[in-house]
């Protein structure tokens, strides 16, 4: 038993204590009753302890009080029983349970069986303070008080028979609240209780009055301790907190000697705890702390006897356990805690004490030799003193005297042997560590677990040492402080040699090796040897520390262990410096791969190794090599020179063990071909084994071959191996492509609205037949619609794609084909057409060999097997080829390339309106002639040969036959050259009467399948040109997004539903017109198509090329005017000027038509000079004028000038007549050409 | 790894000085009493718990706070550790003797202006890589005289 150990009774909540008598625990209601108040003790119960008292308990006789303290010396400060009696043992409150109806038959003989029952209490407890109850078990319901006569009458008489008062008298109902009831007595008996304890509490404080003198300073304690704990007992916890602090304080006034010590420092911590916990409880956690700060300082150096210096530390670990629980308590009551400020802390300063103690026990048993700490002796009946003395923190001996102190030095040093310290400061370290890791201290739990793992080794336990210590190696490696990673690995490796763990103690060993590990070179090369020894299957010998035991299980563990081990290189401290390189970064099928292993060994001592292997992949496949020779360097400027300046070097064949010498380089050469890999893969090296050991015992060092990538390059250039080697982290099958393109263009440039031939040659290069080839042109997505590809060209309609696949088929050795197409464009535009060829022939997909991967297969738990994710993403430089295996056998490849055409505009087009006499149109009178002149420049810089220009007009427009026609039907044009067209057209509806192909022909226009979406260009707005006339413009191709659904036709004509002679209607404007919302600008109907037909020089193929002539708004012009005069006129013969007049609104028209005949003498004139015109509605007129030509050459024509008959048409003023002259102005010509009297004979 | 002087046995003004990366390696230790460099470093080591700790919380408070000076980080019965974190995440840590009473809390944050100073003149060195230790034989020199000044 610890001396030192706060006792049971003291950490335990003191409660007020209630005995219960009668009840009877077999009788079923009396067993309900004791239940209900003695389970389910929760917080909000009032906290009491129920004790059931049996029958005949005498309760302890009072101790003759005496009269006066004067002559009295207590021999020590609290007795040892005092808590426990009044916790356990005297009760506040003793309640008498009898079950007694008030209707009872025999309630006589009861009731004086109940007023005897209680004089025995009564007599029992004579001198006592304690309360007495009575309580009577009931089935019915009590009635009201003063209701029930019968009832009141024999409470009356039963308290009188007993002697007791009625407010000592209760029923209990045993019935459906029996929980209701029972919380009411309860709160009743502890009210009885707290009156006790007061009473208790003043008896207490009359004693202290009568201790004035200094002598009497334990009693005063002693007093003041029992204070506190009434205080307690009656949950006035202020009250307590002030007791005991005076308890506390007035502990100072005892001078401390080695003798009374113990017993201070004892009482000390009692006080410390009681005050701890209240404060706690009152929720100032601060004072609490601080309270137990201040009182271990106060005590720290209060040592007492120096052999006897365990037990002061194991005071001061009981005085932070103690603290520690509180703190616990306190926080699962709510109390916030810090990371700085948690129980963790003192729990681990406890388990610190408890070292110091193991320390100084240690100490204490080497100076005096009698003592052996290992060898307990047979102590128990060693025991000198009981350590149940009268007092606490008292020794004394069997016979109650007090012990000398030769007596308490044995038999304390004797206990002490006794204790196991090492579990002690396990479980302290346990319950630290759960703390720290709730309050986020990592770091503090990895040192807590570290110190764990150092006491179970201590305690000889290094299985448990090891665990703890191996599950901490990887932590500390990743935090990188080498110091105290270096310590801790060199602990895992003895744990490990003296547990004899195989399968620690190899990784162990091997890391110890490296050089960021501190450690002693003698010490490695010890390390090493007991390495090689459990290579060779010897029990590594410690430096003579060995025993039998750990040889044995040495034995054991070596006979178990499974060869060969995997030791992740990775994951330790580096030993080696490796690095991994392809002779060539890139190489053809079938050629010989050649891979490089640069080792450095890093280490200090020579390293044995017996085999090196690298794992190639290309991501999917995986074949092991092993290497076969190597090189070896002493310097890194030897291997430079090697590598860099091409110096040859010697290489040995690799076979059995090598030693690898510090700071030495070796290159290590390993072969294969790349047939074991498809083409157009990209290979790396994804680990790296070296082997290490015997045939026996074998471990395999794995390493991942990473590709190196630095930001910087190191400064010093011998720093970093990858510095001073050909470095080709990977390495590239290059595929080979068995056919042979060559793609020709008839012409050098392709012009816009030509079918352009493109003629590609293909060809097989190789010996080997290739079968399904097959080849596929596509136009670039962001030219659909505006580019397109024809396979042939037929004299009608063209089926145009945007994609076209052609297969060849089968192409024998040296055997090559033709293949030809035609591209088209609308737009002036460089077009890449993605071309695709491929074929298919037997392959080899299986020609890997799987054989060689034996080992590495064999050791599938390895988890660096195969990458999941390829270490460089395999990028093939060559990604126009591509490789796909169809079935085993069959493999196809695939190549893309891209073809560019540029495409140039063939012509400029422009079109502007005219007016008869030549000025520029805006609008149209419906009926009247006007003029449409179409320019062409050629663009093009080869010559063309310009076949037809021709107008297809609206089926709204007549075309005259008086067009002026190009003259020579077919003839070439160089660069720049310009012709022109000049189309005379009329129309006879305005636009609101504008016959549409809906309305002729409703819904035939559907079915026809393509698309010029820039055959009719962007409406062109009015220009104004340099001479300030404005025109119209029809331009060409524009590219243009909003207008889709344009059809494309191989000729003009077939655009057209023809409606007449180069009439008709142009197929898609309707839909056109109908999705353009009404914010386009102009909304006139396109007038018609304007096509040149044309070729290149010397070209068979026709190519015809269309413009789209935007319309201008058509005005209802108040009257129409048609002029018409011979072709030819001759001077001197008789000519006729017919005006036609037509009215084309519904009213009459009233005109006075005035010819005027200038003075000069070009014409002679008959007829009505002025006519009074009236035209009926809707109906025409004719003017017919004799002209007689007097002169030869260009004459003026009389003009006519039209006026309102204001006179018959009153609605008509003299202001209107502006409108007609211009009418006449825009009709009717102004000049003729007169030829001299060229034919006599007709003129005779 | 980290240039060390032999020590001198009278009470210094402090007996531990680390600087710790950003990523919580240690860049340099200078220690006055090498028979306690593993305590000491395991002690340096877990004090960044608190340094994290208080980072973490400041951060979530006040991120504009500029102090640099951590404080007490925690105490021992023998040893008060303090801190202090760069703007770079580059902490400081001075181990002070819990008996030096006389040492004020004004002179640790002069040593820690001291410090932070001598640190950046010595990663100032173009030769010098971020995040390796620092080697510097100046920097250590300086670095001891704050260590071992009385």
């Amino acid at each position: 038993m610890d001396l030192t150990a706060l006792p049971s009774e003291l950490l335990v909540i003191p409660k007020p204590l209630i005995g219960f008598c009668g009840l009877d625990v077999k009788n079923s209601v009396h067993k309900t009753i004791w239940d209900v108040f003695n389970n389910n003790r929760k917080a909000d119960r009032a906290s009491i302890q129920f004790k059931l008292i049996p029958e005949k308990y005498q309760f302890p006789k009072p101790k003759p009080k005496r009269p006066s303290y004067e002559w009295y010396f207590p021999k020590g400060i609290l007795k040892r029983n005092w808590m426990l009696k009044h916790l356990h043992v005297l009760p506040a409150v003793v309640v008498l349970f009898q079950d007694l109806e008030w209707n009872d038959p025999m309630w006589p003989e009861r009731q004086v069986q109940c007023a005897s029952l209680l004089q025995e209490l009564r007599n029992n407890l004579q001198d006592r303070n304690t309360r007495i109850a009575l309580v009577l078990l009931q089935k019915s319901t009590p009635q009201q008080p003063g209701e029930d006569l019968l009832a009141s009458e024999r409470a009356s008489s039963l308290t009188n028979a007993c002697g007791i008062t009625n407010k000592m008298l209760f029923i209990l109902p045993h019935n459906d609240h029996l929980l209701g009831y029972i919380l009411r007595l309860e709160s009743a008996f502890l009210e009885m209780a707290q009156t006790y304890y007061a009473t208790m509490a003043k008896t207490v404080r009359s004693h202290r009055e009568q201790l004035a003198t200094p002598s009497h300073v334990a009693l005063r304690i002693r007093h003041q301790f029992k204070l506190g704990f009434i205080n307690e007992m009656k949950s006035d916890f202020s009250t307590a907190v002030k007791h005991y602090s005076q308890a506390y304080s007035t502990l100072d006034e005892i001078k401390i000697t080695d003798q009374n010590c113990l017993e201070i420092k004892t009482l000390g911590g009692f006080l410390n705890y009681k005050i701890c916990r209240l404060k706690f409880k009152l929720n100032i956690p601060r004072d609490s702390i601080n309270h137990f700060m201040t009182h271990v300082e106060k005590f720290k150096d209060q040592i007492g006897y120096k052999d006897l210096i365990f037990e002061h530390y194991a005071w001061l670990s009981t005085q932070n356990t103690g603290f520690a629980d509180l703190f616990c308590e306190a926080i699962k009551n709510g109390l916030p805690a810090l990371q700085t400020q948690h129980p963790g802390i003192y729990y681990h300063k406890a388990s610190e004490y408890i070292v110091k103690r193991k320390d100084a026990f240690k100490i204490c048993c080497s100076l005096t030799p009698e003592i052996d700490p290992l060898s307990p002796t047979s102590a128990p009946n060693a025991l000198l003193f009981s350590t149940i003395s009268d007092f606490f923190g008292m020794r004394s001996t069997r016979s109650g005297e007090i012990a000398t102190e030769q007596q308490i030095i044995t038999t304390s040093q004797d206990i002490e042997r006794a204790f196991n310290h090492s579990a002690a400061i396990i479980h302290l370290l346990g319950l630290a560590m759960n703390q720290y890791k709730q309050y986020r201290c990592m770091r503090f739990k990895k040192k807590i677990t570290i110190e764990m793992a150092k006491e179970y080794h201590a305690s000889g336990d290094h299985a448990k040492a090891l665990t703890l210590y191996s599950l901490m190696l990887p932590d500390y490696r990743e935090d990188k402080w080498v110091t105290i990673f270096s310590d801790v690995l060199l602990r895992t490796l003895r744990c490990a040699l003296l547990s004899g763990s195989v399968t620690d103690f190899i990784p162990c060993s091997i890391e110890a090796l490296s050089p960021s590990i501190f450690c002693e070179q003698t010490e490695r090369i010890h390390i090493l040897e007991n390495l090689w020894k459990v290579f060779q299957g010897v029990p590594p010998v410690s430096q003579s520390l060995i025993t039998p035991e750990i040889r044995s299980s040495w034995e054991q563990s070596l006979t178990a262990f499974k060869s060969p081990i995997f030791v992740y290189l990775e994951k330790l401290s580096p030993i080696f410096d490796t690095c991994l390189t392809f002779e060539k970064a890139q190489l053809e099928n079938d050629q010989p791969i050649n891979i490089f292993l640069i080792l450095k060994n890093v280490t200090t001592v020579p390293l044995r190794i017996c085999g090196v292997f690298a794992t190639l992949t290309d991501g999917s496949e995986i074949l092991r090599l092993k290497a076969a020779k190597f090189a070896s360097f002493g310097a890194v400027n030897e291997l430079r020179d090697h590598e860099l300046d091409n110096k040859t070097v010697g290489y040995r064949a690799l076979s059995g063990d090598l030693l690898l010498e510090p700071n030495s380089f070796y290159k290590f050469v390993f072969s294969t071909d790349s047939s074991h890999f498809i083409e157009n893969s990209q290979l790396f090296v994804s680990y790296l084994e070296i082997h290490k050991g015997t045939e026996k015992n074998l471990a395999v060092l794995v390493k991942n071959a990473n590709v190196i990538k630095r930001s910087f390059k190191n400064f010093e250039k011998f720093k970093d191996l990858v510095d001073n080697i050909v470095y080709n982290p990977s390495c590239y099958i290059v595929p080979t492509f068995h056919l042979n393109t060559m793609t020709n263009f008839s012409y050098p440039q392709m012009l816009v609205n030509e079918y352009f031939h493109i003629v590609t040659s293909i060809a097989n290069s190789s010996n080997i037949p290739l079968q399904n080839i097959g080849m596929s042109i596509t136009i670039p997505s962001h030219l659909k619609n505006k580019v397109f590809l024809l396979t042939e060209i037929t004299s009608n309609r063209h089926k145009l794609f945007s994609q076209i696949q052609i297969d060849i088929g089968d192409l024998l050795p040296k055997a090559s084909t033709n293949v030809s197409f035609y591209v088209f464009s609308l737009m002036e535009t460089t077009v890449e057409l993605q071309q695709k060829i491929w074929y298919t022939l037997k392959g080899s997909k299986s020609k890997v060999i799987k054989t060689e991967q034996t080992k590495v297969a064999a050791s599938d738990e390895s988890p660096v097997s195969v990458p999941e994710k390829p270490l460089l993403p395999v990028s093939p430089m060559n990604s126009n080829i591509k490789i796909e295996f169809l079935d085993d056998v069959h493999l196809k490849k695939t190549k893309e390339e891209t073809i560019q055409v540029v495409c140039a505009k063939e012509f400029k087009f422009s079109g502007r309106y005219y007016t008869l006499d030549r000025k520029a149109l805006q609008q149209v009178y419906r009926g009247e002639n006007f003029l449409l002149r179409a320019n062409i420049k050629i663009q093009s810089t080869s010559d063309l040969e310009i076949i037809d220009t021709y107008f297809i007009c609206d089926h709204n427009l007549v075309q005259s036959m008086y067009s002026q026609k190009r003259n020579g039907q077919s003839s070439i044009y160089k660069q720049n050259d310009c012709l022109e067209d000049v189309i005379v057209l009329r129309t006879d509806s305005t636009h609101s009467d504008w016959v549409s192909q809906k309305s002729l022909e409703a819904a035939k226009s559907q079915k026809f399948p393509q698309f010029n979406r820039s055959l009719k260009p962007k409406p062109p707005p009015p220009v104004v040109n340099d001479d300030g006339l404005k025109s119209v413009q029809a331009q060409d191709q524009q590219p243009q997004d909003e207008r889709k659904f344009r059809l494309i036709y191989n000729k003009a004509i077939e655009a057209i539903y023809p409606t007449g002679a180069n009439r008709g209607f142009m197929k898609g404007i309707v839909c056109s017109e109908t999705a353009k919302e009404s914010t386009v600008k102009e909304p006139f109907p396109d007038f018609g198509i304007y096509c040149v037909k044309w070729r290149r020089s010397g070209a068979k193929e026709e190519n015809e090329s269309k413009f789209v002539i935007a319309g201008i708004d058509i005005l209802q012009p108040p009257l129409n005017i048609y002029c018409s005069i011979e072709e030819k006129m001759f001077v001197k013969v008789p000519m006729t000027l017919k005006v036609v007049l037509k009215n084309p609104s519904s009213g009459i028209l009233h005109i006075i038509s005035t010819l005027s005949v200038p003075s000069s003498d070009n014409f002679m004139c008959s007829g009505h000079r002025q006519l009074n015109v009236s035209i009926f509605g809707n109906s025409e007129k004719e003017i017919v004028f004799n002209l007689f030509p007097l002169k030869v050459g260009w004459q003026n024509l009389p003009q006519l000038s039209l006026q309102y008959n204001t006179q018959a048409d009153e609605s008509k003023s003299e202001m209107d007549n502006g409108i007609l002259d211009q009418l006449v102005h825009r009709a009717m010509p102004k000049k003729v050409f007169v030829l001299p009297n060229a034919k006599p004979s007709t003129s005779k | 790894m980290f240039p060390l002087l032999s020590h001198r046995n009278h009470s210094n003004m402090a007996t531990c000085i680390a600087i710790i990366g950003k990523d919580n390696t240690p860049l340099y230790l200078a220690i006055s009493d090498m028979d306690k460099e593993l305590d000491l470093q395991y002690r340096v080591h877990a004090a960044l718990d608190v340094i994290e700790e208080k980072c973490s919380s400041s951060t979530k408070m006040n991120i504009e706070s500029k102090e640099l000076y951590l404080g007490l980080l925690y105490s021992t019965d023998n040893q008060k550790i303090y801190g202090y974190i760069t703007n770079t995440k580059v902490k400081f840590i001075v181990v002070v003797d819990s008996g030096n009473v006389a040492l004020k809390e004004s002179e640790i944050r002069t040593m820690f202006r001291n410090l932070h100073i001598l640190y950046t003149d010595a990663i100032c060195n173009p030769l010098f890589s971020p995040g390796e230790p620092i080697t510097s034989k100046k920097f250590d020199k300086c670095v001891r005289n704050i260590l071992e000044r009385q």
